[in-house]
């Protein structure tokens, strides 16, 4: 970087020389200063796409809102691929820059306002991008949304074990008891949560308590259809969207992702299907 | 129509907004949510009246997947949060249910019948929600590059 230039005294050389040094670093520094801040956008970005995968939306939707936003603020070039289980995105900077992060996605949970929310989010962003503060702090807004209150969450629970057990054909006595296992299930799962590393077998040992349960009381405490209190739990636990949301992910295209979901959602359905069925077979009294 | 079905009508109604409400879902979209899994379950025994229970499955699909795609685009929503509480009367939970009774009574081979049934129902489902989904696109495409010609 340094010029050579001759009759002038060496003082003044170095004097130059410092100058275009400095010049140099200024360049360098405004480099990675415009760096630190893309990837603090593509960070960002990442989380969007985070939220929308964990709380239960389609791959598809994931991917687009993320390449998207990208281009709003002025990446030249976005490659997005997800899997149910990893986020990588690489983008082309206006700078000549290449940038890639990935993400390691653990733990689901369906939360239908946090994708309504983030949707609205990247509408916005995409008509007029905002400052990066501005968005970090939106985004991690929406990830620390307040979640329904333990026992908020086992009286709702309760209540659609007893609608979906009168849906199923049950009376009085059925909705009160299936309501009774929803909120003792709701209760269970949370404090289960943590102890068991395993989802699958989480959700096997808890209908299995729910199915003790109504046995015992079907066959001590009196007499009533168990058949309808089952089924209204069951409905609670069984991963039904997820499984029709997988088909769909399959059929527009991300076959991988759709495979991966379905065989967690068909482990689960048949966990919680053998643990309420097993236990009431043992006990005798499904199916009367 | 008896009594029974009105109820299960009801019911399916109160599920609907029971899952949106566990979903977290708040406001105006809950009276929506719940008048479409109504609608959607009311179809569908309609179909099950006629002898036709896969039929009115699917029209039922259709129908809650129609006003899904309808109101996502009136609220300026993703489709994927009006569909997915609008569906869950439509889950075969109770044939599951059945099915796996009847494994564990009389084995695999004697269930066939059953589990053939629950993996139609499960497809019938998503088909309907894909059919929807397509021609909505297709609709919404066609009609966009249409304004767009018009402009030119």
């Amino acid at each position: 970087m340094t010029r050579r230039v001759k009759n002038v005294p060496t003082s003044t050389r170095k004097v130059e020389e410092a100058c275009s040094i400095r010049q140099t670093e200024r360049v360098e520094n405004q480099t990675n200063q415009q760096n630190k801040i893309e990837n603090r956008l593509i960070r960002c970005i990442l989380d969007a796409g985070e939220v929308i995968l964990k709380s239960g939306g389609e791959i598809n939707r994931v991917e687009d809102t993320m390449a998207r936003m990208c281009r709003a603020y002025g990446f030249v070039r976005t490659d997005v691929f997800t899997i149910t289980s990893s986020i990588v995105i690489t983008v082309y900077t206006a700078g000549g820059e290449i940038l890639t992060q990935t993400r390691r996605i653990r733990g689901y949970d369906m939360n239908l306002d946090r994708i309504h929310r983030m949707n609205q989010l990247a509408r916005e962003v995409c008509e007029a991008p905002i400052e990066i503060g501005e968005l970090e702090r939106r985004i991690h807004e929406i990830q620390n949304t307040k979640e329904l209150a333990l026992w908020k969450m086992m009286l709702l629970y309760g209540a659609n074990a007893a609608v979906f057990s009168v849906f199923f054909g049950g009376g009085f006595a059925e909705a009160l008891f299936g309501a009774l296992t929803g909120m003792g299930l709701c209760l269970l799962l949370h404090a289960t949560e943590h102890i068991f590393t395993n989802e699958i077998v989480c959700y096997a040992c808890c209908s299995a308590i729910g199915g003790l349960f109504l046995g015992l009381i079907r066959k001590y405490v009196m007499a009533y259809e168990v058949d309808p209190a089952l089924m209204g739990n069951i409905m609670l636990l069984i991963p039904g969207i997820p499984f029709t949301n997988s088909i769909r992910d399959m059929l527009s295209g991300d076959t991988m992702s759709g495979l991966l979901r379905m065989c967690e959602c068909l482990l689960r359905t048949v966990a919680v299907a053998a643990g309420f069925v097993g236990v009431m077979t043992l006990l005798g009294v499904a199916g009367m | 129509m008896e009594t029974r079905e009105i109820l299960q009508i009801i019911m399916a109604g109160l599920g609907s907004i029971g899952f949106a409400l566990i979903f977290q879902l708040r406001g105006t979209k809950l009276i929506t949510i719940g008048i479409g899994g109504a609608l959607s379950w009311f179809i569908f025994l309609v179909g099950q009246m006629r002898g036709n229970a896969l039929i009115g499955l699917f029209l039922a699909v259709t129908v809650a997947a129609l006003t899904a795609e309808l109101q996502a685009r009136i609220r300026r929503t993703p489709v994927l949060v009006m569909e997915v509480p609008l569906l869950v009367p439509l889950i075969p939970g109770g044939d599951l249910y059945r099915m796996t009774v009847s494994i564990m009574k009389n084995g695999i081979e004697a269930s066939l019948g059953a589990f053939v049934w629950l993996v139609q129902e499960v497809f019938i489902i998503a088909a309907g929600v894909i059919c929807v989904q397509t021609a909505v696109t297709a609709v919404v495409k066609v009609s966009r590059s249409r304004r767009h010609t018009e402009h030119i």
